[in-house]
């Protein structure tokens, strides 16, 4: 049969297929297992949420979290942005592909003319979009709630880039080679902030928060959002905060006031 | 028949060539590994032996399960056996003949830990002495059971 | 009445012209690919703003048809229509085809292809990509097996088995390509569930399309014949489908008209947005719709095959024009929209927030894209001259004898193969 043509004799092996009666039975089968098979993904979503969120409500020891006020961020202030690219190796004046983990967005309501100027990063979400997209677990959320890519996961699709609402993440589109130690980062993988997780584990602020502080601006609080005795926590629970796009229900690490 | 004998000619062709070609480049270079100052980690042959799986294991630990406390990091290799040029400047351990890429070089497997990683150590902060210090506590944490290093942030 | 299936020769100077064309595209975007790995993917037109490009338009694209030119297969052993059994086979190779010409360009596009391996040692199930993973490769698998079983004539009676498992595959596997874009919650242009059955549809469009261009295409170049009887079914089957899409993408906008939130992404679509618009309404709709249709519906003169076919391969054309334009519309499109992260606001920063994007494929990346579909008919060139795909002859006596239903007990026979 490998080199020769072959033949075949017609045959209507489906017995009855023409059948009103039997086509609809078949189609009505088809169609239910059809739904079963596209509903599986969705099942294993709510099992993880159900089995892993609501035994007991148990809250990790640590969320490190911020509070941004943007009423204290000054317009036309980058400290912030400038100290997160010198302790990342970041570029200074990056173009479209470049990486900006960090940068300062102004915001106008053209009815009002309200304007506030503040800086947005990742915002470590509980329920991240680029966790939830990234087919290898490379975008993963520590105990801690810190949002990170394991870059040697990686693979460079870039789903991440597309889900994240905040335009948080990033892909190094260059040969890089003057990295920092601390911070690795590699041509053809997603990156975004780390909230500086180096620092923060040897008890210091991130980059930014420090800048903040030292430009005597005040307008950023680092802390552990689960310890009702931190600052953040307290602040929080005094003054009115939101998250950005809280609609989308993804429960951001990172609060703001006065936007 | 024809198509297929000029292929086995073509494939012939590119076989020949590509001795002529590695003949003419030479033999790889055996590789000069310059012992870092101090004591070692691990007995060289293991080293040679198992860097790969430590590293590997410990990039687990410390990427996800942020226990960083272990002492057997990748900035710490880079800190020990990277080399200074008469002017003092760092070379980078994976450029050519240097700890790392002659090794990689002689047994021919790419090396792309630096592709995300520094290959220099830091300016400031982070020395030999210091990382020395730091690997001192590793040989009897990596042989145990326990994984992490004891102790704290030195 | 048999259907007898043949290999092609394959020794005229036009197939081994189409396989070395084919061959070097297909090497070209490997070049491609590996001159985006070397440098970078800066010296292609995507960057942050623009995350993907012409290759996933073209990916995207063909997987989507993969999954509808099995159709055709489909309504032969899955719904029992056995007017298209002789073209299950080639139905099955070129949904083989077309998927792997897909996955191409996407893996070459990737920015670490050798940490592929990573999603099969650590797979996150919450990821909709992950999914499709297995759905893929699954894919290859099941239609691998469909295609030995209706080849293997011992195994014919398994046939309707695998052929309904490949069926409901197919129907997952669209469903999980729609759900990329259905799933993202982050961008106006994508989140709607909507998407999910406009990928059906659209793959049956596509598939369909797809499928009788080659079918013509290789019946022409080999002299083999094809009767009218089998192309006034494939005329009208896709009608039917080109109608279908245009209903489903009616609702799709339809929805984002009527939710105030969305209206922004709509009239970027629709009517602002530079060159989307024209796309939209001038590709998608009007090449890819109006003019299949007004094709297809017409009454073709009785018996005259040369206008049908003529007629079918226009419309086929037009609709895989048009569905190129749909693919660079929702992807390219929905990305040069920008974020709302503050919905309502006018946003400004360094990182072009709250800009439109504008995308200018560069070589690298169009080559790559062009390669996905040098490597589908590469596979198609090849795998025809191997093994027997293709129908001897489609005339009208053939299809009818074998359509009508006939005594089963002629087919156990055991008929000798026939050697030419």
């Amino acid at each position: 049969m490998s080199d020769g043509s072959q033949t075949m004799e017609p045959r209507d092996e489906e017995g009855g297929g023409h059948e009103p009666d039997a086509l609809r039975r078949k189609l009505l089968k088809l169609a239910g297992a059809a739904v079963a098979l596209t509903l599986a993904p969705g099942v294993t979503v709510l099992a993880r949420d159900l089995v892993v969120k609501g035994s007991g409500g148990r809250k990790a020891p640590v969320r490190y979290g911020l509070l941004i006020d943007a009423n204290a961020c000054k317009t036309g202030c980058d400290a912030c942005v400038r100290a997160c690219q010198d302790y990342n190796g970041l570029s200074h004046d990056p173009g479209p592909d470049n990486a900006q983990w960090i940068r300062k967005v102004t915001i106008t309501n053209p009815k009002t003319g309200f304007s506030r100027s503040f800086p947005v990063m990742c915002q470590h979400c509980e329920n991240a979009a680029c966790v939830d997209v990234c087919p290898t677990g490379a975008s993963f959320r520590r105990p801690d709630g810190i949002v990170l890519v394991d870059k040697h996961r990686c693979i460079g699709c870039r789903y991440c880039l597309m889900a994240c609402p905040y335009k948080a993440r990033s892909f190094v589109a260059r040969n890089v080679s003057d990295q920092k130690p601390w911070a690795p980062r590699g041509k053809g993988t997603a990156e975004g902030c780390t909230m500086c997780v180096e620092r923060v584990e040897a008890g210091k602020l991130p980059a930014c928060v420090a800048a903040c502080e030292r430009a005597g601006h005040k307008g950023m609080v680092f802390g552990n959002l689960h310890d009702p005795k931190s600052a953040i926590a307290k602040r929080l629970s005094e003054v009115a905060t939101t998250t950005i796009r809280a609609d989308l229900g993804l429960g951001p690490s990172v609060h703001y006031r006065g936007i | 028949m024809r198509v297929r004998a000029g292929l086995w000619a073509v494939l012939a062709v590119v076989v020949a060539l590509s001795g002529v070609w590695a003949a003419h480049r030479g033999r790889v270079a055996f590789p000069v590994i310059a012992m870092a100052p101090g004591h070692c980690i691990l007995k060289t042959a293991e080293m040679r032996r198992t860097h790969m799986m430590l590293l590997r294991a410990v990039r687990e630990d410390i990427v996800r399960r942020d226990a960083r406390d272990t002492r057997f990091r990748l900035t710490h290799c880079v800190a020990c056996h990277v080399e200074r040029t008469a002017s003092g400047r760092f070379v980078p351990v994976n450029a050519p003949g240097q700890f790392c890429a002659s090794c990689h070089a002689y047994v021919g497997v790419r090396l792309d830990c630096f592709d995300c990683h520094a290959a220099v150590p830091a300016r400031k902060g982070f020395t030999a002495g210091t990382a020395l210090q730091a690997a001192f506590r590793i040989p009897r944490a990596l042989r145990g059971s326990g994984g992490q290093g004891p102790g704290g942030q030195p | 009445m048999k259907v007898a299936y043949r290999e092609i020769e394959g020794r005229s100077a036009g197939y081994w012209f189409a396989v070395i064309v084919c061959g070097l595209v297909a090497a070209a975007g490997v070049g491609s690919a590996l001159y985006m790995r070397a440098q970078g993917h800066h010296v292609t037109g995507m960057n942050n703003q623009i995350v993907w490009g012409l290759p996933h338009v073209f990916a995207v694209f063909l997987i989507v048809a993969a999954s509808g030119a099995l159709n055709v297969a489909s309504i032969a052993s899955v719904f029992g229509r056995s007017l298209y059994k002789p073209l299950a086979r080639l139905s099955g190779l070129l949904a083989v085809a077309l998927l792997i010409g897909g996955l191409w360009n996407l893996v070459l596009d990737l920015g670490r292809p050798g940490h592929l391996l990573a999603a099969v040692l650590y797979p996150n199930f919450r990821s909709i990509f992950a999914w499709n993973i297995y759905l893929y490769t699954g894919f290859l698998v099941i239609v691998g097996f469909y295609l030995w079983f209706m080849m293997e004539r011992r195994l014919n009676p398994h046939t309707h088995s695998v052929g309904v498992l490949a069926f409901l595959w197919r129907l997952v596997l669209t469903t999980g390509t729609g759900s990329i874009f259905g799933f993202l919650a982050a961008r106006s242009a994508y989140d709607s569930a909507v998407l999910a059955p406009l990928f059906i549809v659209t793959s049956f469009a596509f598939g369909l399309a797809i499928f009788a261009l080659v079918l013509l295409a290789g019946f022409k170049a080999l002299g083999r014949p094809v009767g009218a009887r089998l192309l006034a079914r494939l005329k009208s089957l896709l009608a039917v489908f080109v109608a279908a899409v245009l209903y489903f993408v009616a609702v799709y906008h339809l929805t984002n008209l009527y939710m105030a939130g969305h209206r922004g992404v709509e009239s970027f679509m629709l009517v602002t947005g530079g060159v989307f618009p024209p796309l939209f309404w001038g590709g998608q709709i009007f090449v890819g719709g109006v003019i299949p249709l007004l094709l297809l519906l017409r009454r073709a003169p009785q018996g005259d095959v040369g206008a049908l076919a003529r007629t079918l391969a226009f419309a086929a054309c037009a609709v895989v024009a048009g569905g190129l334009a749909q693919i660079y519309v929702l992807i390219i499109g929905g990305q040069s929209y920008p974020l709302q992260m503050f919905p309502g606001l006018v946003v400004k920063s360094s990182f072009y927030d709250g800009v439109v994007h504008n995308y200018v494929p560069h070589w690298p990346e169009t080559v790559l894209a062009l390669s996905g579909v040098a490597v589908v008919a590469l596979i198609v060139l090849i795998a025809v001259r191997l093994l027997p795909f293709l129908p001897e002859s489609l005339e009208d006596h053939v299809v009818s004898a074998h359509g009508a239903r006939t005594q089963a007990s002629g087919a156990e026979g055991g008929e000798p193969l026939v050697r030419t």
